[in-house]
């Protein structure tokens, strides 16, 4: 199992290790009831095709979790939190399809011993096509030792 | 009272008559309510609105039609002791005319004055004598503003002959071309239609439901109330219009009686505009037919349309709805609690299955994931629908959901946090867009603990995209 890379080591232009999730139409109703978004183009079909898609599409929101939980998985085992997350949707996904949550180290700064990571975000899907964007930031609290 | 004989001249009558115009009658003060309305509403839903429109956007006020405020000014006035030609001994309702000054709301409270305004007299086409009172009824409303003011026009004519009234108007002229107005049919007027009319308008006239009165008056039967017609035609108006516009006055003249049981068409037809003032104003032809596709009344209204909707301007309308979603002034509040376990299952829904240990619930402390304000949104939690302001945009919508989050926290959300929510409607713009003209609107959600401290604020931002070569 691989480490999550060490904040103090990481430089702009450093990425995370992606996150690759192929959301299911279970997920998306699980997501639904879960975030309590029960908006029917989630999942229902025929209420999409009469929306103009071809089926179900992800919840934008789904999309910012699996960037939340990227961030999380790289931060929470060294005291780092969410402080700031900003997605934008450029395009839909639907069920089935791989989509991979990426993340890239755009500014690190330490200010009163706590480290501030900024992040650029993004999420390809399986077309190559860039349907999320976002950006974000990670405050990493001093560790015992620093704080003395 | 009576004024007046059959026999005499006309202009003698009318020096006579004249005498009436200085009387003015007061109504008493009445509160517009939410059961009045549903019973004016309920007299009218032969035009085929449903239940579910009348009831639309639950939690808005109920849509007062718009002549409600005095659906038959004959029929007020009388009800206000207002006096009247007795002779010649048949009157007919003549016509009606709506000026509509201001929307009127449920709770309103409505006062209103009649007055006689006009009598006068001549001989009929066939020779009868025939005198015709004018009256005129203007309401306000509790801040003394004027909501409207109703004409109606009273005619007497001699009971000698017993065809039904004539036409004071000669053939109706043929349609121009113009914009048709979506028309309405009533296959078979009914009692029940009348009875529901009488109930909502107090106008007890027996002509209109007992037949040996009618016969009696020379009709094959019960006739229908010449402001149910209007009422009608102005539903026909409004719906067409939709919040496209709304209408300013309807004149209509009753110049066939229609008795209950035939088939009736509601039409209009857009004829010419005057678009020099910064509300552009339509002026349509209206009128009903009989079964034999004769005209049983004529009439005009007046439109005004809403500057965005004027012909060739393709906006959004941006500016309504900053004002209907209260941008910049209106605050929604919410509580809602971090449960444990629904973090537990926001966890175990983006997981997906691929970290089983998400689905643990957490200790009460422990951080819920950066997304989870999503689950404490109003709007998405359909606490808050302020939906329903959108149906004011008249284009046809073919695309949209969320364009962006943000999220900023002071401190992460943990489970067992109580939250109260503030909502507000931080903007509302437009953009060109691939897929049509963008509508976006942002709200601002401001996340604060049970001691008071700023948690997190969230920025939603959803789009809608609208071809606006297209009306919905």
């Amino acid at each position: 199992m691989t480490r999550p890379a060490l904040v103090e080591t990481m430089e702009p232009g450093d990425e995370l290790r992606p996150l690759v999730r192929v959301p299911t139409r279970e997920q998306c109703v699980r997501y639904a009831g879960a975030a309590n978004d029960f908006s029917p183009i989630h999942f229902d079909d025929a209420h999409a095709r009469r929306r103009g898609f071809d089926q179900i599409i992800v919840h934008g929101l789904l999309k910012a979790a699996f960037l939340g939980d990227l961030l999380e998985t790289w931060s929470a085992p060294q005291a780092g939190w969410v402080q700031r997350l900003s997605t934008q949707y450029r395009g839909t996904d639907v069920p089935g399809q791989p989509l991979i949550c990426r993340a890239r180290v755009a500014n690190t700064a330490v200010t009163d011993g706590r480290r501030r990571v900024d992040l650029e975000l993004w999420i390809d899907n399986a077309r190559g096509e860039t349907t999320t964007r976002g950006t974000a930031t990670v405050v990493f609290e001093p560790k015992a030792e620093e704080r003395r | 009272m009576t004024v007046g004989a059959a026999t005499r001249a006309p202009e003698t009558l009318s020096a006579e008559l004249r005498r009436l115009g200085s009387w003015v009658g007061t109504a008493p003060r009445r509160e517009v309510t939410a059961e009045s309305v549903a019973r004016f509403r309920s007299a009218l839903r032969a035009a085929g609105s449903s239940g579910a429109e009348d009831t639309a956007g639950a939690g808005a006020a109920m849509a007062v039609p718009p002549t409600y405020f005095c659906p038959d000014p004959v029929a007020e006035v009388l009800a206000m002791g207002l006096p009247r030609p007795t002779e010649p001994a048949h009157s007919i309702d003549g016509g009606s005319e709506w000026r509509l000054i201001r929307p009127v709301q449920v709770g309103d409270v409505l006062t209103s004055v009649g007055q006689v305004v006009d009598v006068t007299s001549r001989f009929a086409r066939d020779g009868r004598p025939l005198v015709r009172t004018t009256v005129e009824v203007r309401t306000w409303n509790q801040d003394g503003a004027l909501v409207g003011v109703a004409t109606g026009a009273i005619v007497n004519v001699d009971p000698s002959s017993s065809t039904t009234p004539r036409s004071d108007v000669s053939g109706s002229p043929e349609p121009k071309p113009g914009a048709a107005v979506p028309s309405l049919t009533i296959e078979r007027t009914t009692m029940d239609d009348i009875v529901r009319w009488t109930a909502a308008t107090g106008d007890f006239s027996p002509v209109h439901y007992d037949r040996a009165v009618a016969e009696e008056r020379g009709f094959a039967g019960p006739l229908v109330n010449g402001p149910w017609k209007s009422a009608m035609l102005m539903q026909m108006l409004t719906k067409w219009l939709g919040d496209r516009g709304r209408v300013e006055h309807l004149r209509c003249r009753y110049v066939r009686a229609d008795v209950v049981g035939g088939r009736l068409t509601f039409s209009g037809e857009a004829k010419a505009s005057h678009d020099t003032e910064q509300e552009p104003r339509l002026e349509c032809e209206v009128w009903v037919e009989d079964e034999s596709g004769r005209r049983t009344v004529t009439g005009s209204a007046t439109v005004s349309m809403r500057p965005a909707f004027a012909k060739g301007v393709r906006e959004l309308p941006v500016d309504e709805l900053k004002e209907a979603l209260g941008v910049g002034r209106v605050t929604h509040e919410f509580a809602y609690r971090v449960d444990p376990n629904d973090v537990a299952r926001f966890r175990a829904a983006v997981a997906g299955g691929n970290h089983p240990a998400e689905g643990m619930t957490p200790l009460p402390g422990e951080t819920a994931p950066p997304t989870f304000y999503a689950a404490l949104d109003p709007v998405e939690r359909r606490d808050l629908l302020l939906e329903g302001c959108l149906d004011i945009v008249p284009f046809r919508k073919v695309g949209g959901g969320n364009a962006f989050n943000e999220v900023v926290y002071e401190r992460p959300l943990v489970a067992g946090d109580r939250i109260t929510v503030r909502t507000s409607y931080e903007d509302v713009y437009e953009r060109p867009g691939r897929s049509g003209r963008l509508l976006f609107r942002v709200r601002v959600n401001k996340l604060v603990d049970s001691s008071g401290s700023l948690v997190a604020t969230t920025r939603m931002g959803h789009v809608l995209a609208y071809d606006l070569e297209a009306t919905s």
